[in-house]
This record gives C-alpha cells, sequence and structure tokens, in this order.
C-alpha cells in the first residue's frame, strides 16, 4: 500500500536552515532517482538523461510547497518528471517517431541480449510521445490504467486506447526487425 | 491476426527492458549546488522586498504626516510675511500689498 506523506513543508519547514532541509531532501532524491532516471531514459532517450534528472529534482524543491498529500509522493514525482520531460520533447521537437536503423544495433551490440534491450527501447522510442508515456508507465513502472488516469488526468479509456495502439505499433516494430515476442 | 497475450508481452518488455545508466557520482552535489543558488537568490529577492517595503512604508508615513498637520490660511501667511513692513509702510500700503498678494493666490 502506498504511504500518502504529509505535506513536505513539514518536512523541511522554512524556517529550518536550508542544509537541514536539503539532508531531508537527500532522502527524497535516493527514494526516487533510480525511477525517474528510468521514466527519462524511456521517454526522451540517453543523450539529456543527467540534465533533466536534475532538472526534475530542482523542480521537485521549487514546488514543494505545492504537494498537498491528496496524491502519494511517488504520483507527484512521476507528473513532475513526465512533465518535465514532455516539455523538453516539445521544446527540442522530438515527439515524433524516430527510426533507427538496425545496422546500428547491430555494430554496438553484438550479444543478444543486448541488441534484444536495445530493440526494446527503440521500439520505445519511436512510439508517438502519448504511446509512449502510457506505455512506460504501463509496461516499466508497472502503474495500474487507474493509476496512470489519475497522472495523466485523462479518461481509463482513453488510456487504455493509447496503450492497445502503442503495443500493437511495438509488435510491428518488433517484427520488423525480426523479433517475436511470443518467441521468448 | 492472433490476439496479444499481454502477460507474456509485459513480461517481455520487462526482461528485456534495458536500465538506464547509471547516475553520475556528483549527481547529488550538481542538485545541491543548483538549489543552494535557487535559496541565496531568493533570500536576496526578499532582502529586496523587505527594503522596499519598509521605504514604502516610511514614504506613506511621512505622507500621512504632512498632511495631517494643521493647514496654515493664506490670510495668516500674508499677515506674517507684511508684519515688518507694517511697521515701517503706512497702514494702507500694508493692506494694499496684502490684497495685491491675495489677489495673486486667488
Amino acid at each position: 500500500m502506498t504511504v500518502i506523506r504529509p505535506n513536505l513543508k513539514s518536512w523541511f519547514g522554512a524556517s529550518r536552515p536550508v542544509d537541514e532541509r536539503l539532508s531531508d531532501f537527500k532522502g527524497i532524491y535516493l527514494d526516487f532517482h533510480q525511477y525517474v532516471r528510468k521514466t527519462i531514459f524511456f521517454m526522451a532517450g540517453e543523450e539529456n538523461l543527467d540534465d533533466l534528472t536534475q532538472e526534475v529534482f530542482v523542480k521537485i524543491w521549487k514546488h514543494r510547497n505545492k504537494f498537498r498529500g491528496q496524491s502519494s509522493l511517488k504520483t507527484w514525482v512521476y507528473r513532475i518528471t513526465l512533465n518535465t520531460t514532455l516539455d523538453f520533447l516539445r521544446k527540442h521537437q522530438k515527439t515524433k517517431r524516430v527510426d533507427f536503423p538496425l545496422e546500428l544495433v547491430e555494430a554496438v551490440s553484438p550479444e543478444l541480449d543486448v541488441k534484444l534491450k536495445e530493440r526494446v527501447r527503440m521500439g520505445i522510442l519511436q512510439l508517438p510521445e502519448k504511446q509512449r508515456s502510457v506505455f512506460v508507465l504501463y509496461y516499466l513502472e508497472e502503474a495500474s490504467v487507474s493509476e496512470i488516469a489519475r497522472l495523466l488526468n485523462v479518461k481509463e479509456g482513453t488510456v487504455k486506447s493509447r496503450l492497445s495502439y502503442g503495443r500493437t505499433s511495438m509488435i510491428n516494430f518488433l517484427k520488423a526487425k525480426g523479433v517475436d515476442y511470443e518467441s521468448y | 491476426m492472433s490476439p496479444i497475450d499481454d502477460d507474456k508481452f509485459k513480461k517481455f518488455i520487462g526482461q528485456y527492458s534495458s536500465e538506464p545508466p547509471s547516475s553520475p557520482s556528483n549527481e547529488w552535489e550538481n542538485i545541491q549546488s543548483k538549489i543552494e543558488g535557487i535559496e541565496s537568490k531568493n533570500v536576496k529577492v526578499n532582502l529586496w522586498f523587505s527594503a522596499s517595503a519598509v521605504a514604502c512604508l516610511i514614504a506613506v508615513v511621512f505622507v500621512s504626516f504632512t498632511l495631517s498637520q494643521p493647514k496654515i490660511k493664506d490670510e495668516e501667511i500674508a499677515s506674517f510675511l507684511f508684519e515688518d513692513a507694517s511697521s515701517e509702510a503706512s497702514l494702507s500700503e500694508t493692506s494694499e500689498m496684502g490684497a495685491v498678494y491675495l489677489s495673486l493666490l486667488d
């Protein structure tokens, strides 16, 4: 069960020195940084991973007083991560599908598992932005349909529909690269 | 086309999803330094606002104090200005000068 924590303000109230508040905040960083990095990695790729991760945590710090405890801290962190990543993608016009030449994968990934992992990652990255965010949340972060709907502020039906399109597109991408998930 | 076995697909994606590269060792230090920068800027902004607020308060107090002072009537000013003159000039001259002054004020 997800623990709903109180307002972040009470964790590092404004009256306390910055050092102490930062020390508390480091706990939040340690709890969530892997999870933030994973989402950014699959949403925006590796290139801007470090910068975006830092940006997400700085935003969490800046907006900590806006967290009311109505959703879990994880959901709130997710929302900031997703919004920051999507803003970045829109700003840099990376929302369109990207086709990756298979030769590139072959060249950099000599082992079968590594090749497969690269294909899966590239398959995810070629999905349109809306399908990609739902796909990442559902398959990689194991969020439920209702959680995703709340997080993205859309109806559950919309989530299911995006998920279905994303899954089909992913399977087709993998098939085109000679990968049939049913064989694994 | 065969229906998609979602459990199998989920398992496949889970098994073959690569992990992101590990965080740089100084990631937290970088975040901390950015936050400290923001906090220090906030302190400067707060100080600036406080100083502005104090300056505005002083201005308001000064203006309201000035306005609350009893207004000196024009006749009193005129009599004050021409008090000395009355001792040297004739009374009629003083009255004339006072009348001219008052007409100028009008």
